[in-house]
């Protein structure tokens, strides 16, 4: 079963929601502290809310997408590009949740067959979803990644703390919302993740769960070319 | 008081921390089980907020945990949590057991609110 067939709809728009306290609460918690202390903390308030709004974009995208059944067009596209205005984008988010977000890239990653904002909006939810998953033991490194394997380029998010599998990413699909225990090693309701996989599989790039050297991700396969590479 | 604050997100560890700061508490943050359980062994602490919700040993697993040490057995507990009261499923016998003082929930409660509960702790 792939990761399309088993999100419902109810069920992400469900998990979106719970999702969505937890910043709207620090903001809202954020505004009374600032009028008690008359510490600056609007730019803590204006990361908080730019995140929501980033996950809340990439969340109505994957529903256009799947609900009109459009095809994502793939064009040519620069994973470090993208990469890097993801790592950008989410710098003062991560600062705030105490996490390092680096750039590991391989210089001959070149271009890959993707769609430009799809496979954007795709890394952002899933390292909002690690910026959220980890449980603050140690400082977090969220990576973000990409290699060439001969024709084919394995790009994706890994962290060094947090534990992410496929059997804790199906359960989390059975249980979101409706367990009062978050489910181990997915301490968020998943949004990004299930936002993440679907926009992958629309770009039909399965994620993979990767474990490497004490650190756990997500990876998908993109397809490349010397050809392409020529553009 | 010290109070000790089991609580996952960082973020909203920070805020918490900050407004009790304001009161004149000093915190205790933990983000796990684990560490809660290593600082109650090393300080004293006055109180203990807990979040349900965590990564690896959920809040209900470390309040029966602290409940079996009898030096850590009369700290009165806060709950600070996402779940609602209705989901939360503990009735008013197992409050008592865990030493729940009082739940609050975290998109309900305030500052204003969280400070003057413990405030009637101390």
């Amino acid at each position: 079963m792939g990761f399309k067939d088993s999100i419902n709809a109810n069920d992400l728009s469900y998990s979106i929601a719970h999702e969505l306290r937890m910043p709207l609460l620090k903001i809202a918690r954020l505004s009374e502290l600032q009028q008690s202390s008359r510490q600056p903390s609007l730019e803590a308030i204006e990361v908080i809310a730019d995140s929501v709004l980033k996950l809340l974009d990439s969340y109505l995208i994957r529903t256009r997408y799947t609900n009109e059944q459009i095809q994502l067009e793939l064009e040519p596209v620069s994973l470090s590009a993208v990469m890097y205005d993801v790592a950008q984008y989410l710098d003062r988010l991560s600062r705030a949740q105490n996490c390092e977000i680096r750039l590991k890239v391989q210089k001959n990653s070149g271009l890959v067959l993707a769609h430009h904002q799809g496979i954007k909006m795709a890394f952002l939810s899933l390292c909002y979803a690690f910026l959220h998953s980890t449980d603050h033991t140690k400082k977090a490194i969220i990576s973000l990644e990409a290699h060439r394997t001969q024709n084919k380029v394995v790009a994706g998010v890994l962290c060094n703390d947090l534990h992410i599998e496929k059997s804790a990413f199906n359960k989390g699909q059975q249980l979101y919302g409706r367990a009062y225990q978050s489910i181990k090693d997915i301490p968020t309701n998943g949004a990004g993740y299930f936002i993440a996989a679907d926009l992958f599989e629309t770009m039909t790039v399965p994620l993979q769960f990767i474990h490497s050297t004490r650190r756990f991700g997500v990876m998908g396969t993109f397809h490349s070319s010397s050809q392409l590479n020529l553009l | 008081m010290r109070v000790l604050l089991l609580e996952s997100d960082h973020s909203f560890a920070k805020i918490v921390s900050e407004a009790l700061a304001q009161d004149g508490h000093s915190i205790v943050w933990c983000s796990g089980a684990d560490t809660a359980l290593t600082e109650l062994d090393r300080k004293n602490v006055d109180a203990i907020l807990v979040e349900i919700q965590l990564a690896k040993h959920n809040g209900i697993e470390f309040l029966y945990e602290i409940r079996s040490y009898p030096d850590l057995a009369k700290i009165p507990v806060i709950l600070l949590t996402m779940i609602a009261e209705i989901d939360l499923q503990i009735d008013d016998s197992t409050k008592q057991q865990l030493g729940i003082y009082r739940y609050l929930y975290k998109p309900t409660t305030s500052l204003r609110k969280l400070a003057a509960v413990i405030k009637q702790i101390a």
